[in-house]
């Protein structure tokens, strides 16, 4: 032990390479740390504002979708989803970019019963996209079975509470059952279904935002309005960001479960 | 770890990224002797075939897998769909079928058995019933790598 210390502390011409160098090597102090660190963001800032025409896997999107929906084939409806993915550029420490988006063509449509007997409300709600509007006609029709219950949510207004009893045994076991507890009895119907229909959420994975846009069975227009909505929504949500220095929007590519990823301008 | 199932998917593809998805994409567009138009004779294709490659069933799921890719891409109207069927047990699995069927616009319908079949022989069985075209080299997108790129643009040059 003691002649290897000594070996350690030996001139420069007879010491250890191997134990001895990094006890050698130049510290890295913290301000080195710092210009390292400041050099890869802005490596990285370069990177993202480069044009997406510029990389070797660019397509436009309906000729990407061409390849999309080729890799596809025969896949169930289901299992083919096309998802965007947009590289998110920002300083250490800064809130993730998240938000939600309505798409024009939400990938699963979601049914909603709204129950009023107020004919203003029931204007709005049918207006909103509400498959079921009614006040006690619609309540019978749950009650005999006339009405089919492949509802996501039920809505009611207040006034509809002494008459939703009579089908609590039917909406209570598949957990439809309007309650001012659940936040499913409300004044403003028209509020409430634009927040339960179509919008979907997206947040910020270590340096990705990724969103499903649509199924490999939907027209290539229908897809570019999901596109062009997510651009708007992750913009709008990476602009409202308190930072520094801004967050930037870097490459975006789509991709299908089981197809290639291709760069697109997004 | 990103990309990974892809490389294990299609083993044969490179390694490194842009090449991968370069060749993948060069795949979908082109594979061997699958780049043809249909006639419009043809109305739309089925497959069936088990899940699992046991008592004959690997050709077709190949032919699934590599050609139909590229024959979807150069006939993006035609539907093509495939059913894959679960057999519960040995006796099950070796009666199930395993056929490529096509239907014509006039009604009629052809079937070729693709049961202990390679993916080549059904594909050229194919194109002799359906009579397809193959479309000329010159016509199929292809997508570079940035070194394949080079070696163009420097053919170009000189």
């Amino acid at each position: 032990m003691l002649t290897r210390l000594l070996q350690i502390q030996a001139p420069a011409n007879r010491r250890f390479f191997q134990t001895s160098a990094p006890q050698l090597a130049k510290k890295m102090t913290r301000a080195d740390l710092k210009k390292e660190n400041a050099k890869r963001t802005q490596k990285k800032r370069t990177q993202a504002r480069k044009a997406p025409e510029t990389s070797p896997l660019f397509l436009e999107v309906p000729e990407a979708l061409r390849y999309l929906r080729a890799a596809e084939v025969g896949r169930p409806v289901n299992e083919a989803t096309i998802t965007t993915s947009t590289v998110v550029v920002s300083d250490k420490g800064v809130t993730p970019v998240a938000g939600s988006v309505r798409l024009p063509r939400p990938l699963k449509q979601t049914n909603i019963c709204a129950l009023t007997t107020i004919p203003e409300q029931a204007e709005n709600a049918k207006k909103t996209g509400a498959q079921v509007v009614g006040g006690l006609e619609v309540i019978k029709g749950i009650k005999d079975g006339s009405i089919e219950l492949t509802f996501d949510n039920v809505f009611a207004t207040p006034e509809m509470v002494p008459h939703l009893r009579e089908i609590a045994r039917v909406l209570g076991p598949k957990g439809l059952m309007p309650n001012a507890k659940r936040g499913t009895i409300v004044d403003d119907l028209e509020k409430k279904i634009t927040e339960a229909s179509g919008t979907t959420p997206f947040r910020q994975k270590s340096v990705l935002v990724a969103l499903a846009v649509g199924k490999c069975h939907f027209s290539d227009s229908e897809i570019l309005k999901n596109i062009m909505a997510t651009r708007k929504a992750i913009r709008e949500a990476a602009a409202k960001i308190d930072s520094p220095q801004p967050v930037l929007i870097g490459q975006t590519t789509i991709t299908s479960t089981h197809g290639p990823g291709i760069v697109i301008n997004f | 770890m990103r990309g990974q199932g892809l490389t294990k998917m299609y083993k044969e593809l490179p390694k490194r990224r842009f090449a991968r998805q370069a060749a993948h994409l060069n795949m979908i567009s082109n594979y061997p002797n699958s780049a043809v138009k249909l006639p419009s004779t043809v109305a739309s294709l089925e497959l069936t075939f088990k899940t699992n490659i046991e008592n004959g069933h690997a050709g077709i799921k190949n032919f699934w897998k590599y050609n139909l890719k590229t024959i979807q891409f150069h006939n993006p109207q035609l539907p093509i769909s495939v059913r894959r069927i679960k057999t519960a047990d040995e006796e099950e699995s070796r009666k199930c079928p395993s056929v490529l069927k096509i239907n014509m616009l006039d009604g009629g319908s052809q079937t070729i058995d693709c049961k202990s079949k390679r993916s080549e022989a059904i594909l050229q069985e194919f194109l002799e019933l359906t009579k397809a075209e193959s479309i000329p080299e010159d016509e199929i997108p292809v997508v570079l790598t940035p070194s394949e790129k080079i070696v163009q643009q420097e053919k170009e040059f000189s």
